[in-house]
C-alpha cells in the first residue's frame, strides 16, 4: 500500500523530461493532477488508521516543504509541522468532502508558515538558504541514490540545476514564491491555488508566468 | 545552453505569452501567432526551452523529502499525539473512531 502511494505521487506529478526541450513539440496544458489525497483521507475517515498514521505524516512533510521552501526558517518548519498535525488530526473527523482536504491543508500550513514570520516580525528579513539547511538539522541527511539512467554529466548538470533553481527562488516575491512552489512544485491546480492564496485565479497565472521568467533568468544569469 | 541572438525587445516582452503558451492557456489565435514567431526565432526557441526547463526543474524539486532527523521527530509527535488523545478522546473528533476501530498502529 506505501509502495503504491509513493509510485501513484511520482506518477502523479506532472513531470516533464528534459528531453522535450522543443516548445513546439509538446505544449504544457493545464491537466488536473490526481489528487493523492483522496483514498487516505476516505480510509483515514472511515477508520483506517494506517491511512491516518500516512495522512499525518504526508501533512507534516508539506509543511516541512512549505516552510523550508516559502519561508525559508528551518525553526519555524518544525513549529509548522506541530501545527499542520495537530489540525490534521482534529480536522479529520469533520472531513465531508475529501476533495476539499488538499487547499485546506495547504491553507492551513501557509496560515502556520505566516503566524511563525509574524512572531518573527522584530528579526531582520533572511530568507535562510536551504542548502544551509541540509546541514542545519541534526542527523544524517537523506542522499539520493544516484539515478542508474544518467550519466555523471548529467546528475552533475541536474546537481547545478537545483542550486541555480534555490538561489532564483529566493530572489522572487513572497507571493510569487508561494505560487510556484504550490503550482509547480505540489502539481495543485490553478484553482486550488487561488483557494490557498486567497486570489483569483487570474491574478495566480499572473505570477506564476512572472515568476517563471524571473526564475528563467535569474537561473541563466551566469551562462554566456 | 547558448543564446546566439541578442534576446530583442519583442522577444523579452513575448516571453510571458511564452509561458502561457506552453500552459494552453492562450486563445487559438495568439497561440497560432506564438508559434509563427517561435517557428522562425532562435532566441525564442531557446528561451522557451530555458522555461521549460526551470519547470521541469521545479518539479523534481517539489519531490524533496524531509531528512530522515525531521521524519524521525514528525513520527515521534504522531506517536505522542495519539497516545495523548486515547488519554483523553474527547479532546480530539477527527480521528477517535479510526483508533478504536483499528487499534493503535502508530510508530
Amino acid at each position: 500500500m506505501k509502495q503504491n502511494m509513493v509510485t501513484r505521487k511520482k506518477s502523479g506529478r506532472r513531470v516533464t523530461s528534459a528531453k522535450h526541450l522543443n516548445p513546439l513539440e509538446e505544449r504544457q496544458s493545464e491537466q488536473p493532477v490526481e489528487d493523492e489525497y483522496v483514498d487516505l483521507v476516505r480510509s483515514a475517515v472511515t477508520g483506517d488508521a494506517e491511512a491516518l498514521d500516512r495522512l499525518l505524516m504526508r501533512a507534516q512533510e508539506v509543511a516541512w516543504r512549505f516552510s523550508t521552501s516559502v519561508c525559508g526558517h528551518a525553526d519555524d518548519a518544525e513549529d509548522a509541522m506541530q501545527e499542520a498535525l495537530i489540525k490534521t488530526y482534529r480536522y479529520v473527523g469533520r472531513i465531508r468532502e475529501p476533495g476539499a482536504f488538499r487547499p485546506w491543508l495547504y491553507r492551513t500550513v501557509r496560515n502556520a508558515c505566516l503566524m511563525g514570520r509574524r512572531k518573527r516580525a522584530g528579526e531582520p528579513t533572511r530568507l535562510q538558504s536551504l542548502d544551509d539547511m541540509a546541514g542545519s538539522h541534526a542527523g544524517p541527511m537523506r542522499i539520493d541514490a544516484p539515478d542508474p539512467g544518467k550519466n555523471p554529466e548529467q546528475l552533475m548538470n541536474n546537481a547545478e540545476l537545483r542550486r541555480r533553481l534555490r538561489r532564483a527562488l529566493r530572489t522572487l516575491p513572497g507571493s510569487y514564491r508561494a505560487v510556484v512552489f504550490l503550482r509547480e512544485m505540489e502539481g495543485l491546480s490553478t484553482r486550488e491555488v487561488a483557494k490557498v492564496m486567497g486570489m483569483s485565479e487570474d491574478n495566480v497565472k499572473t505570477r506564476l508566468h512572472r515568476a517563471r521568467v524571473q526564475l528563467q533568468a535569474t537561473i541563466n544569469g551566469g551562462e554566456k | 545552453m547558448t543564446v546566439r541572438t541578442r534576446p530583442s525587445a519583442r522577444c523579452r516582452k513575448l516571453l510571458l505569452e511564452i509561458s502561457r503558451y506552453l500552459d494552453g492557456d492562450l486563445t487559438p489565435a495568439r497561440r497560432r501567432q506564438v508559434e509563427q514567431h517561435i517557428g522562425a526565432c532562435e532566441c525564442c526557441v531557446t528561451m522557451a526551452a530555458r522555461l521549460r526547463r526551470t519547470v521541469a526543474a521545479c518539479r523534481v524539486e517539489g519531490s524533496r523529502r524531509p531528512p530522515r532527523a525531521v521524519m524521525s521527530r514528525a513520527a515521534a509527535r504522531i506517536r505522542a499525539l495519539i497516545a495523548k488523545s486515547e488519554q483523553r478522546p474527547r479532546d480530539v473528533a477527527g480521528a477517535r473512531s479510526a483508533r478504536n476501530k483499528s487499534g493503535n498502529t502508530a510508530g
